[in-house]
């Protein structure tokens, strides 16, 4: 059946898509949801289908606080890791085979993260 | 997010002349030294007499070795500083292909100059741009002159060492350090899942140069302008050079955008002129008009002047739909220039579709389509 859940909000989504682009989530991400929220909604784990529709991304400003490691006898950071993150807002429809219990979809979407 | 365009600022202190002259020989990127064929072997003595004159060891048969063994297709320290030498980068040769993939050094900051020796681009007239490294793995004709050129200057020996570890497989990494490194899974075809660390080409990150150095070149007065692009440049290294001499410490990527939110006017025209509904008539007066005119309908009593403003109520409201109509259908195929208009709706559903008080949409509804304001459409021409 398929579902869709409304206007979801996500907080600190990443945004670097792959070697070459970055400034939007992943679609990848979003399947990478659908299978991690799988076992909870009884489905097999690669057997739902994912069709995300971005209403909003804010992109952050920042960047992820460099890791800080002694060196020549000071806390200094080390190598920054190269990141993007934002804010987005999102309406997702999930294709789950045999399931119809909203109620579930909403528990399993709680606390999950889009990681991409 | 680091946005800026600029070039690096200068280095503090100034460089020797001598190191200068090395810095216009060496480099991982193409120098605008076009040389003839004959020439390339010229060019390899130049950069070993340059290097003697800035007192600079020449290097020899185990230095080459050294940047061949430690060059590859996928740098591990890309990803990670703390990757472990040995262990810090990978040769992947893809199947079904008749070149050998192009490979990039991540080698101590020192063996930079022999790096840039082995990886330079040597511009050869009539000939594709390509090192030493190139040569070796995928000859071409000028492959065999090159190479003397350079075993000439740097002695065979050094050309054979280089030669035998660029084309030597490598010994496989088994171990990552234990940060930066995402564990991620995939579907595994027939079932279950797949553990994967992804890493990137090294290509994928230095070959990007090439691809938007124009779009950042400095715009030259009374020059047609130069094509800017949305990117993502992002420091991700002080130090670079400890991970490859051929990188530098910003990483850029194109940067994808939402498309901007269209006003509610330019929607409703989009969505009209792609088989949606014909755009609203937003005018707030429009109601209380109708409203007006109802209430005159409806009176019992008439005359000459009763009518004359019935008249003169319908025309200004006929009028106004009218303006509005010719305007979207204006506005549209001046947007739109290729997409064909269907008609627009008639007067009196362009002033009915509104939000009305309660039991105004009926008495509205009522009286537009009346007899009287129907006379009044037809001496407009309109019906």
């Amino acid at each position: 059946m398929i579902l869709i859940a409304l206007n979801l909000r996500a907080s600190r989504v990443n945004l670097l898509m792959n070697d070459f682009a970055a400034g939007l989530p992943s679609p990848l991400a979003f399947l990478g949801l659908a299978a991690a929220m799988a076992p909870e909604l009884g489905a097999e784990r690669w057997s739902i289908g994912v069709l995300p529709i971005l209403h909003h991304v804010d992109v952050s400003e920042g960047r992820t606080k460099a890791e800080a490691a002694p060196k020549k006898g000071r806390f200094a950071p080390v190598e920054i890791v190269e990141d993007l993150t934002g804010s987005i807002s999102v309406s997702v429809l999930f294709d789950i085979p045999d399931f119809d219990h909203d109620f579930k979809l909403k528990e399993a979407l709680l606390g999950r993260r889009i990681g991409g | 997010m680091d946005e800026d365009t600029t070039q690096a600022p200068e280095p503090s202190d100034k460089p020797s002349e001598k190191a200068l002259k090395l810095e216009g020989l060496l480099s991982h990127k193409p120098l605008g030294r076009v040389l003839a064929l004959e020439e390339v072997a010229s060019e390899f003595a130049l950069i070993r007499d340059t290097l003697i004159e800035a007192r600079k060891r020449v290097p020899d048969e185990a230095d080459f070795a050294a940047v061949g063994q430690a060059s590859g297709t996928h740098l591990v320290k890309l990803n990670s500083a703390r990757a472990e030498v040995g262990q810090h980068l990978l040769k992947i040769e893809p199947a079904g292909r008749n070149r050998a993939p192009e490979l990039f050094p991540s080698l101590d900051a020192k063996k930079a100059p022999v790096a840039k020796i082995v990886f330079r681009p040597l511009e050869i007239r009539g000939a594709q741009t390509r090192s030493l490294a190139d040569h070796i793995r995928n000859p071409d004709d000028n492959s065999p002159v090159v190479l003397k050129a350079f075993a000439a200057s740097f002695g065979q020996e050094s050309l054979e060492a280089l030669r035998t570890a660029l084309l030597a497989p490598m010994p496989p990494v088994t171990q990552l350090p234990a940060a930066e490194f995402p564990i991620i899974f995939l579907p595994r075809p027939g079932g279950g899942d797949l553990q994967v660390t992804p890493l990137s080409p090294a290509e994928a990150n230095i070959k990007f140069w090439e691809v938007t150095e124009r779009y950042f070149r400095k715009q030259e007065k009374d020059a047609p302008p130069v094509a800017r692009g949305k990117w993502l440049r992002q420091h991700v290294s002080g130090k670079p050079q400890n991970i490859s001499s051929a990188i530098g410490p910003r990483r850029t990527r194109f940067l994808a955008t939402m498309p901007t939110i269209l006003d509610q006017r330019s929607a409703e025209l989009h969505r009209f002129v792609h088989g949606g509904s014909f755009p609203r008539w937003r005018d707030p007066s429009v109601g209380p008009a109708v409203e007006a005119y109802a209430n005159l309908l409806d009176q019992p009593h008439s005359n000459a002047d009763i009518r004359a403003g019935l008249d003169r109520r319908a025309d200004a409201l006929i009028e106004g739909a009218k303006v509005f109509v010719d305007e979207i259908l204006a506005e549209a195929s001046h947007d739109f220039p290729d997409k064909e208009l269907r008609p627009a709706p008639g007067i009196d559903t362009i002033i009915l579709r509104r939000s009305w008080p309660k039991d105004g949409a009926d008495r509205a509804r009522r009286v537009l389509t009346g007899e009287h304001f129907r006379d009044r459409l037809k001496a407009a021409g309109l019906s």
